[in-house]
């Protein structure tokens, strides 16, 4: 009897890491026999790799947003406005459209942690008035055309295969480094600790004497630098820049973080699941077009799944009051 | 003699009310203001029948799409799921016109009030933020109206026969207006004549102090989510003439901002306690004049979107005085 209760209660403690494994394990069977190229050879490693990198790094700047217990919708818009940036500077200013693209990054993400944290601003609000201004500043910028990125070299950051024959494209040790030391930074830096705090209990970690100000402002600009390196990096990949770059990507971004086991009430979770979370989505995502069925269905399912997920990541009993 | 005193003293009530309602209304400063200013730099074209019929249109259509949320934003919640209702709801009155006939397009409000009820009880049982809850079910609902479009092999969901709607029988007055006039009265009803408007003050000025004074919290935030969503489902009557009959089949964020925008113009902050509708009529008039005076000088439309993010950063920032020592995530 006493070790019925002990498994169901280590399986009730466990059962953000527990799901998403399982549906890991499940999900690759049954693609698996769907599909029998799927992970075997190399072209179907290297299409998971491209779909996987840029949305990882986006998806580890939302993990560190919702790990403090705020969101932050701007993130596609962000990687549309780098992205376009990149394509349309890039034949007048060479390389020098990296640091230009993440400098406008930044500042983003520092008007987003200023409206958060100075004018109290709830974050989804500050991000969505942003999320329009960045993506006006891509439509002018753009003039809504199509951006050809015709160099080589600018395409060798994504693109370069190591090692070059059956290696993986370079795309992809860019979102791991970035992944990892996302990791690092949460798990073992105070600032990491503090990120925490905040997202589980915001008074007591003001009251503990963590600058709230100052945290809330630099994670909106990791988060940023994030998308905006992710920006950069797809355009890379896809050789260039369009408007329909992050369109509603909000909700598979975010379905990825909550599917992972991170908690949108912030405080529980890590980076470190946010790499399953996205393996899941995107398996989720070229199985179900495998198989024949329309984006727009896809996108329900990630809706649905989505909103399971949150259901089952929040912890209730700490919760009293939910607006 | 006594006769004449009465009418001054009922034109100074009158004038004394007004001046109460802009001092507790500062958006209507900027209602008048921009009035001005537009009337003196676009003489011809501003105070014409054409541009103020084009205002009250663009006034009706911002107005229907916040006056719903504006029960929920009182509380302190935040529901965007009138975009979801909106479009569902079209292709709902299109698969449902050729068995109900005219009548159809009464199947809004009823699934208005029907989504709002499972949004608010999935919000208070499960505990999910409401505005991630709206949206998920929002998209979820947008991309549902797709696939039945793509299903049925469609270019749109049109339904001619209600096109009278977008016409005007009153010359310069659009039948649109005439049909969210009742939509105006009920909120202020719900608002003013029932306990409803009180205690979703109460929730989202102190929601724990509120169930302390013996209010059920839980009951009263359902409702307050299910009158949202029949308030947007009859809304979306009069949204149904703004495309031709017809409800869109993309999710239009451009349309998604136009609600919670005039909620925060109007001067109902998001954390709650405070407002109501009367609020967000003003905010979405001021809005429409934005934007009126916008096109009227002639802006680039692809600079459309930064202008709607510039308004929206001011209306967050206009509305967020006094919320100094509130922490918000």
């Amino acid at each position: 009897m006493a070790r019925i209760n002990l498994s169901r209660e280590w399986l009730q403690r466990n059962l953000t890491t527990i799901t998403p494994i399982s549906a890991a394990i499940v999900l690759v069977i049954v693609l698996r026999i769907l599909n029998p190229f799927f992970l075997t050879t190399h072209e179907s490693v290297v299409t998971l790799v491209y779909g996987m990198s840029w949305f990882l790094i986006a998806a580890c700047g939302l993990t560190l947003v919702i790990l403090m217990g705020s969101f932050d919708i701007s993130i596609p818009s962000i990687i549309k406005l780098s992205a376009m940036l990149c394509g349309v500077f890039y034949p007048q200013l060479g390389f020098f459209v990296i640091p230009l693209a993440i400098a406008v990054s930044l500042t983003f993400g520092f008007v987003n942690g200023f409206l958060l944290a100075k004018f109290n601003i709830p974050s989804f609000m500050a991000t969505l008035a942003t999320s329009f201004v960045a993506e006006g500043l891509a439509q002018i910028i753009s003039g809504g055309y199509t951006r050809i990125l015709q160099d080589p070299a600018f395409w060798a950051i994504s693109i370069t295969f190591i090692p070059a024959k059956f290696g993986l494209p370079s795309i992809f040790y860019w979102a791991i480094i970035l992944w990892i030391i996302g990791i690092f930074i949460t798990l073992i830096t105070p600032f990491g600790r503090s990120v925490y705090a905040i997202g589980g209990n915001i008074v007591g970690a003001r009251l503990a004497g963590i600058n709230i100000v100052k945290v809330r402002i630099l994670v909106f600009m990791l988060s940023a630098l994030y998308a905006g390196i992710s920006g950069i990096l797809y355009a890379a990949q896809i050789q260039g820049a369009h408007m329909q770059i992050g369109v509603m990507d909000t909700i598979p971004l975010f379905a990825s973080v909550v599917v992972g086991g991170t908690a949108l009430t912030g405080g529980v979770g890590g980076i470190h699941r946010t790499l399953l979370g996205v393996l899941i989505v995107r398996w989720l995502d070229s199985g179900m077009s495998m198989i024949g069925i329309d984006y727009n269905i896809r996108m329900i399912v990630f809706g649905i799944v989505a909103i399971i997920m949150t259901i089952v990541t929040i912890e209730r009993k700490r919760i009293k009051i939910m607006k | 003699m006594r006769n004449k005193v009465g009418n001054k003293s009922i034109a100074i009530s009158i004038l004394s009310s007004i001046f109460k309602m802009i001092r507790k209304n500062p958006v209507s400063w900027l209602i008048i203001g921009l009035t001005i200013l537009f009337a003196t730099l676009y003489s011809e074209s501003f105070l014409t029948g054409t541009n103020l019929e084009s205002i009250l249109k663009g006034f009706v259509i911002t107005s229907m799409l916040s006056i719903g949320p504006t029960f929920v934003v009182l509380m302190g919640s935040l529901d965007v799921s009138y975009m979801g209702i909106w479009m569902f709801g079209g292709a709902l009155v299109w698969l449902l016109f050729p068995y109900l006939g005219m009548a159809s397009i009464f199947i809004y409000p009823i699934f208005g009030l029907a989504l709002g009820f499972i949004n608010g009880i999935v919000h208070v049982k499960s505990k999910i933020p409401s505005f991630i809850l709206t949206l998920s079910i929002t998209a979820v609902l947008a991309y549902l109206t797709t696939v039945i479009r793509n299903i049925y092999g469609v270019l749109t969901l049109a339904v001619p026969e209600y096109r009278f709607l977008t016409g005007s029988l009153i010359q310069y007055v659009p039948t649109t207006f005439l049909l969210a006039l009742p939509v105006f009265i009920l909120s202020f009803f719900f608002m003013n004549f029932t306990k409803l408007g009180t205690y979703l003050c109460a929730i989202g000025s102190n929601e724990e102090g509120a169930e302390l004074a013996g209010i059920n919290v839980k009951k009263y935030k359902v409702l307050g989510f299910a009158v949202s969503g029949f308030l947007s489902g009859l809304g979306s009557i009069a949204l149904y003439s703004y495309l031709g009959a017809r409800a869109p089949v993309t999710l239009d964020l451009n349309e998604m901002i136009r609600g919670l925008a005039a909620i925060v113009l109007g001067g109902t902050p998001l954390v709650g306690g405070i407002g109501g509708p009367h609020r967000t009529l003003f905010g979405a008039l001021a809005y429409v004049l934005i934007f009126n005076g916008l096109f009227l000088a002639g802006i680039d439309p692809n600079q459309f979107k930064l202008y709607i993010g510039l308004t929206l950063i001011a209306a967050v920032l206009i509305a967020s005085r006094g919320l100094k020592g509130v922490l918000i995530t």
